[in-house]
């Protein structure tokens, strides 16, 4: 019990943290010139790029030890991309090494000029001379293609992607390497630059990574230097869900959270040459080789997930599979789509389930505020790439002043009213827009805070209880009107 | 007259004297026999008027119809077809009094058993169409080998014939069925005297006519009829029984979608039964006056009333293997 | 006091009006629980084909509200034609779930309008019973009345049509059709106009839902004529007939689909004939009663006679005369059985308009269908009006029943009532306290058998003739107790087994939605065959908005519905020459074939094909419907002869004749089939042979999509050849070429170009 208190005492400060967090517009606008460039206050003495392509976009971590070559104390760490290359950025995230500052805040600046900046704002100032090591991770999407771009039904899938030889810096770079880890080490052609000056080849394959680099003192003028590219075999599908829409409805009197979610997804790898035969198919599943078309999906959904429903357009798809796992309250959810996903086909679903809201929703105070903390979106475990995403969150009826926080950037918010069943007014909703969100961020926290009286909790109860008086009411009334023309004749009581 | 006949046929045929002279000469000839036994339309073939008849050239479609009505044959659909073909010839010869390039023959087992042995047949009735091997509609495909009317896919009325004639040629032949006189006169009658007796013996039917035995039991007959299948029967024209594949009979088809006559039967008059215990039962136990024998009756009913019912269940088994419900005595 | 007395007590009344209502709502309950097996062993899903077409206009309705559903043009189906779909259906199903859905929305209940279609039909059959019971209750009494509700709430007979998810328009046809015959009933017993124009709004609420109406407007008439050559003449009869006609006609006019046929066709002139002789009848009955002259009356039935046969005799001059359309082919086809077979073959196609077998009767009726002819005899017992409607009922419909396995729907409920009239004949006997004593009676009839002997025989015969001879004894009642116990518990168990098999063939024969099939695993579980829908599903979404899809018109509703994609002929089956089209290009060859597919500009071709599965209800067994259909129209180009050997046998494996194998359907089904097995051990399970060794070759189409068992196979209809070539030789080009790149190096193949 104790502990509980405790537990609770924690959660009621993050959230006072969060919901002074919440609503875009308090997030501070950086604004800068046409000609920016920043004051050349750091120097990057070792960078290391960690390129991640095991998954259908590009996951990036830049560890870089930063030293302050002013004379007096910086915050502002500035990260440069082209325009067109930042509008394909799903995430970009910093911290420093030790972790003592935890996640450090990274403005996207708003400038006219051809150069896009980020702002990582080191929260606790680095002293002249000082170093400090930054972790900054970047996800972003658009940057490999298929090629070939058609392939039969067996032949094996090739990604190609583009990328820079150096990584791009507002500042001098002292020593810096780029590692690119692949899915496996089937790389039938990759950029070869000019040996290095130990005569070694530029770059070294070793296994699965490809390694450029090292390079010495690189100015920020030479940005990201050399083109460099790679075919690499790739052994999964590539997804794409072009809309993805999840839906969260609170239910104060069913105690339930019920979780809804529309996927429309395409398979955006190598298209299908000729035409899908059964045959070969049923002939190659036997023994399962990797294919780049989609034969299911799979959901570790956790917290006690009751009775999940899987269908589409057209009904219920029998083809799915709900396993509970050893590790209480997690389960297994496997889906098949109704055909195998090739190159250039669609598929669109809905999946749905319930919890018990008791896992979900906190009472703050006894004044009728309540607290839900849910995961933003809990897609499937395999690698994809949601273009277009909408979260709504409907609450229960009479809810009122909600703020909320979320752990993604928004595009936009929307309020609304959402009529259900034995609703007058209907309930209280949230609809949450953003784009190209990648599978790595799912799984954050969203967290709503909302007020509801205890007038309006048993709204319900009352009106169904007067609609159905009113009903009795008036039948009561018009069975009691004689309706006969003409006098009343004997004995027709009782009939 | 005969020479008459002849005579207008030759006029009729002079338009045609333009292939080779044979050919005048054998078409000359089918006319006059046709006009000579102008009475049926179809002229009787032997071995060397059938050989006549088909051999190339011809300037003329030859419909021939091979076909066996001697009784000892008993070919039924030979007689069956006799009139039809009859009529088509008739009607034909009734629009154009000597064939004009079309002839319909028939030649019978009885004086044509060579050509039958010829051409290799053990089946009768055989309906050929010879198309001409000269002149505008010759048909290079057939000279020899004639087109085959097909018995089996189609229906046999006269129409049908025409229909596959018309296809495989020129000609369109119409049926012009005889309006039947006697027959219209004879259901006037009837009608007639019918309704004639029925006002004479209003009197003594009227108490008959008002009946309610009598129209129960009509409504009861129908119902019993068309809900045991009849109606399947009249349509499907089933067999009423058949004979299993050991010799013996079978009284119940198998399958849930198939009976037999006699088994319809058998299940109308056990709904009869059924029926009639439930009215006894009803009806007429409660005006029995004496309770001894009340008794016993209804308990007899009872009794008659559980077999039947579980005879028909049994039955019923026969027929839906699947199905899971039994009832006493007879499993 | 003895129970019967406590039971008759004012007191108690309302407890049994209350227990009325409880027994009701539970017959109800268990009609509508017993319809949803399907729904709970699958899902909330549509059946069988025509209701997927119901399901979609209902959509539409809902979407573009009632007049853009009155003037709906759908150019999606029947294409290039389209079909004027507002003017061409009933709209009473669609009209009454869209109500439903506005309802319930009303109450803030926003319900998927799939929900309200799938579970329309046990709703309404609820609604049934409650019906039957009013009729029944006209017939004899409440207790009857009741039996009746049970026996109609589970009768497979009537259950088949209205499971779960049959969407159809018999769903609702049926409770229209009790409850417009109770209307009738309740207005000739009371000969009032009001219960009259009810039967009329009723009777045009059926109109608006179900062909099937015409049974009624048959119906009515011919009881009303019925009475009239009883000499039942009366106002009342006079009365609501001439209400119902009037206003129900006028009513009938009002449906597009419908407009002037009252008038025009044969169907109708029954009614209307009955209607000009009930005027004369009532005329003379109107004069004789001011006239007393004896001879003047005869004149008077003379006239009667005369205008009968002159009226009838017009009837016909127009009909022959053509102003009057005659039967149409359905309803022609119920008399004259051999009709359709030979001159409408689509109808005769359709498995339910088959005649019906004595199985059948006993599988959807059971024990009813021998209390049915009891019922009927007793209600000869006091014959009132009501109950010569029923008797008729009874024949007709046994009748219409035995010639089409369809419509033991309408027969259902007037054995449901028979049936309920014996059986709560016997029970007023053997379910009654009442005991006669032995030795009264036996002094009763004593002194009734002395009068009669003192007394001379006079006006007997009258007497017998109009008393059954069951009932000519006077009633004195059951006297031993076991015996009561006996009767009563046999038909207990007789009811408990009927129960037992209703629910049997209810939850085997009719609960499975034939667009999923259900199989059994080795190990006991359920897999479920979803074949349909996976290929519906991936037209829907892999092809393009307008694609044009040819299939046989069995599967033209749930393309409609599931693929929603446009179709060439649908189970609307108005346009035999589109039809046998389809037919023809199914049965031709391909060359032939391929101008038919490009004039109707067809993108995709689909067949359901069941050799892997053994699903025996594939195309190719359906191909004969399909090459009759076409020869009707093409005689000379399709020949059903040359489709069977020479020994007259239909075959697919090597002894298949040359027009079968290069037959558009042959290919498309058995296209790459053989390359599931291997080399010559193909097998076609449903026709159960083994296939040639070498497969069909395809030049004009190429397989886009075959789903998990093969039950469905989507051809895509190749493009014109660029170069112009035939597909053939392009075809046989490109293999050739593909051997001589693999044989030698590609500049050979330039050179070959070039050639």
């Amino acid at each position: 019990m104790r502990s509980f208190l405790a537990r609770g005492a924690v959660l009621l400060t993050s959230l006072f943290v969060a919901i002074a967090q919440a609503t875009p517009e308090t997030a501070p606008q950086l604004n800068l010139p046409e000609k920016f460039a920043p004051p050349p206050v750091f120097k990057n003495t070792n960078l290391l790029r960690n390129i991640d392509l095991t998954k259908p976009y590009q996951r990036e971590v830049i560890a870089v030890v930063v030293e302050n070559i002013s004379k007096d104390p910086q915050t502002d760490y500035y990260i440069p991309f082209d325009k067109e290359v930042a509008e394909r950025i799903s995430y970009i995230e910093a911290r420093d090494k030790a972790g003592v500052l935890g996640f450090l805040d990274v403005a996207k600046a708003q400038s006219p000029g051809p150069t896009q900046w980020y702002r990582v704002f080191i929260s606790e100032p680095v002293k002249a001379g000082e170093q400090i090591t930054l972790h900054i991770a970047i996800g972003l999407t658009g940057v490999v293609e298929p090629v070939p771009a058609e392939i039969n039904q067996v032949d094996r899938q090739y990604l190609k992607w583009t990328g820079t030889q150096y990584s791009r810096s507002a500042y001098v770079t002292g020593k810096q390497k780029t590692k690119i880890k692949l899915i496996n080490n089937e790389v039938p052609d990759y950029t070869q630059l000019e040996p290095k000056s130990d005569g070694s080849s530029d770059p070294a394959k070793l296994g699965s990574t490809i390694t450029y680099g090292p390079y010495e003192e690189v100015t920020s003028a030479q940005l990201g230097g050399d083109v460099i590219s790679l075919r690499y075999e790739y052994t999964l599908p590539v997804i794409t869900a072009d809309t993805f829409s999840r839906e969260i409805e609170v239910s104060h009197w069913g105690g339930n959270l019920a979780i809804e979610e529309k996927y429309a997804l395409t398979n955006t790898g190598a298209k299908l040459k000729d035409n899908f035969n059964r045959v070969k198919w049923t002939a190659t599943n036997y023994l399962n080789p990797p294919t780049a078309a989609i034969k299911s999906l799979t959901y570790g959904l956790t917290n006690f997930p009751l009775n999940p429903y899987y269908t589409d357009e057209i009904g219920n798809v029998s083809t799915s599979r709900f396993r509970q796992e050893q590790k209480p309250g997690e389960a297994h959810l496997e889906l098949k789509p109704r055909y195998p996903l090739f190159g250039g086909w669609n598929y669109s679903y809905t999946l749905g389930w319930n919890h018990d809201l008791r896992n979900f929703v906190r009472q703050r105070g006894s004044s009728g505020n309540y607290v839900l903390r849910v995961p933003f979106m809990e897609g499937p475990k395999e690698p994809m790439v949601y273009k277009d995403v909408s979260v709504t969150v409907i609450l229960p009826e009479g809810a009122t002043d909600v703020a909320w926080y979320s752990p993604l950037p928004i595009l936009s918010e929307e309020r609304f009213f959402h009529k259900t069943f034995m609703d007058t007014l209907g309930r209280t909703a949230i609809k949450l827009r953003m784009s190209n969100v990648v599978d790595e961020l799912q799984g954050r926290e969203l967290r709503v805070s909302y007020n509801l009286s205890p007038v309006e909790f048993y709204r319900k109860p009352y009106v169904i209880f007067s609609a159905l008086s009113a009903l009795f009411l008036v039948s009561w009334v018009v069975a009691g009107i004689d309706v006969r023309i003409g006098p009343k004749k004997e004995g027709e009581e009782g009939k | 007259m005969r020479f008459f006949g002849s005579l207008l046929s030759l006029l009729a045929i002079t338009p045609f004297c333009s292939a080779s002279a044979t050919v005048d000469d054998k078409t000359l000839k089918f006319s006059q026999l046709l006009t000579s036994n102008a009475k049926s339309g179809v002229i009787q073939l032997n071995n060397e008027l059938y050989n006549a008849i088909t051999t190339a050239p011809r300037n003329y479609t030859a419909v021939v119809l091979l076909t066996a009505l001697a009784p000892q044959f008993g070919c039924q659909l030979c007689k069956d077809f006799q009139p039809e073909y009859d009529l088509l010839a008739k009607s034909w010869q009734g629009q154009h009094k000597n064939g004009d390039g079309l002839f319909f023959s028939s030649l019978d087992f009885q004086n044509g058993r060579e050509t039958f042995m010829k051409l290799g047949l053990n089946t009768a009735p055989i309906l050929y169409l010879f198309p001409p091997t000269v002149g505008p509609d010759a048909d290079p495909l057939h000279h020899t080998t004639p087109k085959q009317f097909d018995f089996q896919s189609n229906r046999i009325p006269a129409e049908a014939v025409a229909h596959w004639i018309s296809n495989n040629g020129p000609h369109k032949p119409e049926i012009v069925r005889p309006f039947n006189y006697e027959k219209l006169f004879m259901t006037l009658g009837a009608i007639f005297a019918g309704a004639l007796i029925l006002l004479l013996s209003f009197k003594t039917l009227k108490p008959a006519l008002y009946s309610r035995n009598l129209w129960s039991a009509i409504s009861l007959i129908l119902i019993l009829l068309f809900t045991s299948g009849h109606m399947f029967n009249h349509i499907r024209s089933v067999p009423y029984v058949a004979n299993n594949g050991r010799g013996g009979v079978s009284y119940v088809a198998g399958g849930f979608s198939n009976q037999f006559g006699l088994e319809t039967q058998i299940v109308a008059v056990v709904y009869a039964v059924l029926a009639f215990c439930a009215i006894a039962l009803s009806m007429k136990m409660p005006r029995v006056a004496d309770p001894t024998r009340q008794k016993i009756a209804i308990l007899l009913w009872n009794a008659i009333l559980l077999c039947g019912f579980s005879f028909l269940m049994t039955l019923f088994r026969m027929k839906n293997g699947g199905y899971p419900f039994k009832l006493p005595p007879l499993w | 006091m003895s129970l019967d007395a406590i039971l008759k007590d004012e007191s108690t009344k309302n407890f049994r009006s209350l227990l009325k209502v409880v027994i009701l709502l539970t017959i109800a309950g268990a009609a509508i629980s017993s319809r949803l097996f399907s729904v709970i062993r699958f899902e909330s899903i549509i059946h069988e084909f025509d209701p997927w077409f119901n399901f979609r206009a209902t959509k539409y309705l809902v979407k573009n509200g009632f007049y853009g559903f009155w003037d709906w043009f759908d150019d999606r189906t029947w294409h290039p034609l389209g079909r004027v779909t507002g003017g061409t259906l009933y709209p009473g199903l669609m009209v009454t779930s869209g109500v439903i859905y506005h309802i319930l929305r009303f109450l803030t209940f926003p319900v998927d309008i799939r929900n309200i279609c799938v579970l329309l039909a046990p709703g309404f059959s609820g609604l049934t019973a409650l019906a039957t019971y009013l009729f029944t209750k006209e017939m004899k009494d409440e207790a009857a009345g009741l039996l009746a509700a049970a026996f109609i709430g589970i009768a497979p007979g009537y259950i088949s049509r209205s499971v779960a998810g049959s969407y159809d328009n018999e769903a609702i046809a049926i409770f229209l059709l009790m409850f417009t015959f109770y209307l009738w009933i309740k207005a000739l017993k009371l000969g009032s106009a009001y219960w009259g124009a009810l039967c009329a709004l009723f009777y045009f609420y059926m109109v608006a839902a179900w062909g099937g109406y015409v049974f009624i407007t048959n119906m009515i008439p011919l009881h009303a004529f019925v009475l009239i050559l009883m000499g039942r003449f009366s106002p009342r009869l006079y009365v609501s007939y001439t209400s119902w006609y009037a206003l129900g006609t006028l009513g009938s006019m009002q449906i597009p689909f419908v407009g002037f046929l009252p008038i025009r066709s044969s169907e109708h002139m029954a009614a209307l004939g009955v209607f000009g002789l009930l005027q004369i009848v009532a005329f003379v009955d109107y004069v004789r009663s001011q006239v007393p002259s004896k001879q003047f009356q005869k004149l008077l039935w003379v006239f009667l006679v005369v205008a009968f046969m002159v009226s009838s005799a017009a009837l016909v001059g127009l009909t022959v005369s053509g102003t009057i359309a005659p039967w149409t082919g359905r309803f022609y086809s119920l008399w004259d059985t051999g009709y359709a077979k030979i001159h409408i073959p689509i109808i005769a196609s359709v498995s339910e308009h088959q005649p019906t077998a004595w199985p059948a009767f006993f599988f959807d009726l059971s024990m009813l269908i021998w209390l049915f002819p009891a019922g009927i005899y007793m209600l000869f017992q006091n014959l009132a009006d009501e109950h010569v409607f029923v008797i008729i009922y009874g024949i007709m419909a046994s009748y219409f029943a035995g010639v089409m396995v369809r419509l033991m729907l309408t027969l259902t409920p007037v054995v449901c009532v028979a049936a309920a009239i014996a059986l709560s004949n016997i029970f007023d006997n053997y379910l009654t306290l009442h005991r006669p004593d032995a030795e009264k009676v036996a002094a009763e009839i004593a002194a009734e058998e002395k009068k009669a002997a003192e007394e001379p025989k006079k006006t007997e015969k009258k007497e017998d003739a109009n008393v059954l001879n069951a009932v000519k004894n006077p009633e004195i009642g059951i006297f031993s107790t076991t015996s009561k116990v006996t009767v009563v518990g046999m038909f207990a168990i007789y009811l408990f087994l009927f129960v037992l098999h209703c629910t049997w063939v209810t939850s085997n024969a009719y609960s499975s939605p034939s667009v999923v099939l259900a199989s059994r695993l080795p190990d006991g579980s359920q897999h479920i065959i979803d074949d349909y829908r996976e290929a519906y599903y991936w037209l829907r979404k892999n092809t393009p908005e307008d694609a044009k899809i040819m299939s046989w018109w069995d599967y033209g509703y749930q393309i409609g519905g599931m693929a929603d994609r446009t179709t060439l002929v649908d189970n609307n089956t108005w346009n035999n020459t589109h039809i046998a089209t389809v037919g023809k290009a199914m049965a031709s060859r391909e060359e032939v074939a391929y101008p038919i597919l490009r004039q109707h500009d067809v993108d995709y071709v689909l067949v359901i094909f069941g050799g892997l599965l053994g699903y025996s209800g594939d195309d190719i067994n359906k191909f004969l419907w399909m090459i009759r259909i076409a020869e009707g129209v093409w005689p000379d180009e399709i020949k059903e002869r040359d489709f069977f050997t020479s020994r007259g046998e239909y075959r697919v494996d090597d002894g298949a004749t040359d027009t079968m194998k290069n037959s558009l359907m042959y290919k498309m089904s058995f296209y790459n089939y053989h390359t599931m097995f291997p080399p010559g051990q193909a097998q076609d399970r449903v026709r159960g042979v083994k296939l040639p060794a070498v497969g069909p070759t395809l030049n004009i189409l190429e397989e886009a999509f075959t789903s998990e068992n093969w039950i469905v196979r989507i051809y895509k209809v190749k493009d014109l050849d660029k170069l112009g070539r035939d597909h053939a030789s392009a075809v046989a080009f490109e293999s050739g070429k593909k051997k001589r790149k693999s044989k030698l190096g590609k500049n050979k193949v330039r050179k070959l170009r070039v050639v």
